[in-house]
């Protein structure tokens, strides 16, 4: 037990000493709360206009002070940390000089109460100034009437989220300290500690996106956890937590729990720690090469993977050099700083080499598979749901979904979508398309990319019901999977996980367009939900088929308060069709042939191609574009072969691995608008089978099964 | 008391203290003297708690010192490189310390800093290195402790004050039996206060003595022999830990009591003999070359 006087003098004679820590603390402080309340408040009020309520603005006031009280003053966080190792290093220096450890421990004082003096005052260097300076921002906040129960709560919330993050990151530079006998030394394990979790998570995606095929990164459980032994990434995660207000009491209290035995194993190396590792580089001898491995091994590492960036190849030899160059010289340095001597850069030869065993063992699991990433698929039985999204087919979404929690837009990719709101409980075939997708028979090889080659791009979730989530994303020929992805296609688990318009609840406004027209609807509540309602039924019956079909024949755009949503309108969603027939859309509108003035055809020769000897031949007599054969075509009765037959470009990008459009022919048409000349020009596409042999002579046209 | 029962100390596998036992009583001055890496210093600290001897005990009044509250308030430590607070002046550090000494005499410590002719509110970091030492000495006189620990403290005093600061260890003891333990290199600095020394060599004891009887059972003979007298015989007779001849002039420097080494010489009829006095140096030189340690390789 520590007599509180003993503390309280032990406190006063440390707190004399670290006087300018606590100077500095203050002056950070006055330029984080008062004077950043005050100015912001001061702009706030310049933008508050006459016409305003009362009521808009105090919102607009109480906002402003939230800002600054709360998480979102993200310069506290960044001085939080600071401090903390300001705190940490300057508290427990003393233990790092051999003058003063005599001094300290000759002292009739035990070691314990040294420190806990130390730690409360490295504490209160931060805590006071930050209560003080809330205090007067308070002050400056009622002033403005920008004050209110909400403020005084997320100031203090805040608060509290700071000086927990603060206690473990000051408990883990105390640790840094106690390890370590020298200054640079203790820095060094200050960035360790702080960045080697990180390190190591993004080290483990790199050289997984790098050697593994079927890599697809999505944060794990596990890669979470790893990451948050990080106290940046824990007080991160923390100060997002309070600006998102969905942190729970749970995590609280485990950071708590953190903090506390933080603290207790700073206390224990403390205690433990012998007062002759002053000057030394390690405090702690057996832990040299345990630190040394784990600093070099992944050093050597990214050294491998940076030589091969440098170099711009993918050689193993360039990695391997990078590597051994790496983690030598990691080895050497770490040996030359516990010896303070060149000398011994070349000292403890076997953990060098157990180090690079090490290594070399984590770089072939990851070269040759030998855990077999890229085949392992989950048992069936251990699966709950799975997620299969593919990224060639329903690629024009935008992904945008609006977080009322948080007020603010989440922004994804349509696999990220899929992981979020897909849940296929129906794994028949999910699984088996996953199974083909992850026996590698069917993978697409080095030659299909540049062959008119149908594939795709698979991203598969399964979600076990142990919690764990395995990912694999893969190349596939589509043949062999055409057939099961229709089937999967038709199922309403799927669609919801590929389409938003299904998260849509009502719609405030709809309209229609093509390119013959734009229709906003007039419509009644009750009218847009029936809509909405006949959309999203008619939606959950398309199928593959019936989009290889025909193509869209119009665009619904659904609203709501936050988002706009577009989806296609095909020609088997007739029910939808009646619907807006019956309020004044004309889905019969085409082109009208005598608005057609021009008809542009442009062929791109395919790579492949490119040595035969008509395109040669062509190349040469047009070197100024010799691989981009145009075809304009202006004659009416040339013009109405191509029309019946054009889609959109855009949606023949969008699921063009399900249809027939030659991607390497854009046509565009031009249509007069008016009377005075001025023209419109849209792109289209047409499908392999409609192009006329007139046209396929004149642009030299390759059937696709020719490459 | 303390004891040092069988205390050994490695840094980095090197020996720096070497199964060391040894009791110091109260009431002595107890000089600790050795070479350079003898382990004086290595000794003093484990003696301080500050460090912890890998094997053995050190006990101070029959307490472990280590991490011993009890212990530690019996004894104040000057390091031979005392730590000031930054920026601290001596009155600032009679009040630290008045906070961590039970007894701290604060009127004693004005006194003596007048005394001194130190400034009581200049910064100690403006001090000279004698200056820095006497203000260290104050601060552990006046911790009023039983014991005092001095790690080569009158290196760096002048002569003056070294008497100075001997005469206040003496009032001390005579007045509250204060024991200071004093290590040193400089045997002369020991030789006319400590009442006890021990010998430290290559991280062992050689020898822990009263000085006095250090004095008397070792001597220093010069001595001129009859030209036919058979000299080496001495080896036999005398208990010799070091001869040299110079010319016909021998001295002898031997173990045993001085009317005992003067009967055997004058058995010999000598020419010549005389009893020198032997400083606690030479006693100190002897006592080292007689375990290996060749000193002359030091002096050139």
């Amino acid at each position: 037990m520590i007599s509180k006087n003993l503390l309280c003098k032990l406190m006063k004679e440390d707190g004399k000493r670290r006087i300018w820590s606590l100077a500095i603390s203050f002056l950070v402080f006055v330029f984080l709360l008062p004077i950043y309340v005050a100015t912001s408040l001061e702009q706030a009020v310049r933008y508050l206009e006459d016409g305003m309520t009362a009521q808009d603005k105090h919102w607009i006031l109480i906002q402003t002070a939230t800002k600054c009280f709360g998480p979102r003053n993200t310069s506290i966080a960044f001085i939080t940390i600071l401090l903390a190792v300001i705190c940490g290093i300057t508290g427990f220096m003393y233990l790092q000089s051999k003058r003063k450890v005599d001094f300290y421990h000759s002292l009739p004082v035990k070691r314990k109460e040294l420190f806990v003096s130390s730690y409360v005052n490295g504490l209160l260097i931060y805590v006071i100034p930050y209560v003080i300076m809330l205090g007067i921002s308070f002050v400056i906040a009622a002033a403005n009437q920008a004050y209110d129960g909400s403020v005084w709560m997320t100031a203090w919330k805040t608060f509290g989220i700071n000086v927990l993050g603060y206690c473990i990151a000051y408990s883990v530079v105390i640790i840094a300290v106690m390890l370590t006998g020298q200054l640079i030394v203790s820095l060094l394990a200050c960035a360790v500690f702080f960045g080697y979790a990180p390190m190591v998570v993004l080290l483990g995606r790199e050289l997984g996106s790098k050697y593994f095929t079927n890599y697809y990164y999505q944060s794990s459980v596990y890669d979470s956890f790893i990451f948050k032994l990080s106290p940046i990434s824990s007080y991160s995660y923390l100060t997002r937590g309070v600006s998102k207000d969905n942190l729970s009491g749970v995590a609280v209290l485990l950071y708590l729990v953190v903090a506390v035995a933080l603290f207790a194993l700073a206390l224990f190396l403390n205690n433990r720690r012998k007062s002759d590792a002053a000057g030394k580089a390690i405090s702690y001898p057996k832990l040299q090469p345990i630190i040394k491995t784990f600093v070099c091994v992944p050093v050597g590492l990214i050294s491998g993977i940076i030589f091969t960036s440098l170099t711009d190849t993918n050689t193993s030899f360039w990695l391997i050099f990078g590597m051994v160059c790496g983690y030598l010289l990691c080895s050497f340095i770490m040996e030359i700083i516990y010896h303070f001597d060149f000398k011994a850069a070349l000292k403890s030869k076997l953990q060098l080499l157990i180090g690079a065993v090490f290594m070399f063992v984590i770089f072939f699991t990851f070269k040759f598979d030998l855990l077999h990433y890229d085949t392992y698929i989950p048992g069936k039985n251990s699966i709950e749901t799975m997620s299969i999204s593919f990224m060639e087919l329903e690629n024009n979404h935008d992904y945008r979904v609006y977080d009322v929690d948080n007020d603010s837009f989440l922004y994804m990719n349509s696999t990220e979508y899929a992981n979020r709101f897909m849940r296929i409980k129906n794994l028949d075939i999910a699984y088996e398309i996953g199974k083909i997708a992850a026996s590698e028979e069917y993978a697409v090889m080095e030659e299909d990319y540049s062959r008119n080659k149908k594939w795709v791009t698979m991203t598969v979730q399964y979600r076990l019901r142990s919690g764990r989530k395995v990912n694999r994303r893969y190349e596939i020929m589509l043949d062999p999977i055409v057939d099961l992805m229709d089937q999967l296609y038709v199922s309403d688990e799927y669609k919801e996980g590929i389409f938003l318009i299904y998260q849509m609840k009502e719609a405030n406004s709809i309209s229609c367009y093509n390119r013959f027209q734009n229709l906003d609807l007039t419509l009644s509540a009750e009218e847009r939900a029936q809509l909405l309602a006949l959309y999203k039924e008619e939606l959950t019956s398309l199928s593959i088929t019936d989009i290889k079909a025909a193509a869209p024949i119009a665009t619904i755009v659904f609203r709501d308060a936050y988002v706009d949503r577009e989806e296609y309108i095909y020609p088997t969603f007739t029910k939808t069709m009646t619907f807006l027939t019956d309020h004044g859309f004309d889905f019969t509108k085409t082109f009208d042939l005598e608005q057609v003035s021009e008809v542009e055809l442009e062929y791109t020769v395919p790579y492949n191609l490119r040595d035969q000897e008509k395109y040669q031949q062509y190349a040469e007599s047009h070197p100024e574009m010799p691989y981009d054969i145009t075809l304009n075509l202006t004659k009416k009765e040339e013009i109405e072969q191509i029309l019946p037959y054009l889609v959109e470009s855009s949606y023949a990008w969008n699921n063009g691995v399900l249809l027939n459009y030659d991607t390497y022919l854009s046509i565009t048409v031009t249509t007069k608008t008016d009377e005075y000349g001025n023209v419109d020009k849209n792109q289209y596409s047409i499908p392999y089978d409609k192009i006329p042999d007139f046209v396929k002579e004149a642009i030299l046209y390759a059937e696709p099964d020719e490459y | 008391m303390i004891e040092a029962i069988d205390v050994s100390k490695s840094f980095d596998g090197i020996k720096a203290v070497d199964q060391i036992t040894a009791t110091i009583k109260e009431g002595n001055v107890f000089g600790l003297v050795g070479t350079n890496g003898a382990g004086k210093s290595t000794f003093l600290r484990m003696m301080s708690g500050i460090l912890k001897p890998d094997s053995g005990q050190i006990k101070l009044d029959g307490m472990e010192v280590y991490e011993n509250v009890a212990a530690k308030e019996r004894f104040y430590y000057i390091s031979d490189e005392q730590y000031f607070f930054p920026n601290a002046t001596p009155k600032d550090m009679r009040e630290f310390y008045r906070g961590i000494y039970k007894n701290f005499d604060v009127d004693r410590f004005n006194k003596l800093i007048g005394q001194f002719e130190l400034d009581l509110n200049r910064k100690i970091n403006t001090f000279s290195k004698g200056m820095k030492k006497q203000v260290s000495v104050i601060c552990g006189i006046c911790a009023n402790t039983k014991y005092l620990f001095c790690d080569e403290t009158f290196d760096g005093l002048d002569p003056v004050m070294r008497q100075a600061v001997k005469s206040i260890f003496a009032k001390e003891l005579a007045e509250r039996e204060m024991t200071p333990i004093i290590a040193s290199h400089n045997l002369r600095e020991l030789e006319d206060i400590c009442d006890r020394v021990g010998l430290l060599h290559k991280g062992g004891i050689l020898l822990s003595k009263d000085l006095y009887d250090m004095k008397c059972s070792i001597h220093k003979v010069q001595c001129v022999f009859q030209a036919d007298d058979p000299v080496d015989t001495i080896d036999q007779e005398l208990n010799l830990v070091k001869k040299e001849q110079r010319g016909s002039l021998y001295t002898f420097t031997a173990r045993g009591d001085c009317e005992e080494i003067t009967a055997i010489l004058q058995k010999r009829n000598p020419v010549f003999l005389e009893i020198l006095p032997l400083s606690l140096e030479e006693i100190f030189i002897s006592e080292t070359e007689v375990v290996g340690y060749d000193i002359k390789k030091l002096i050139v």
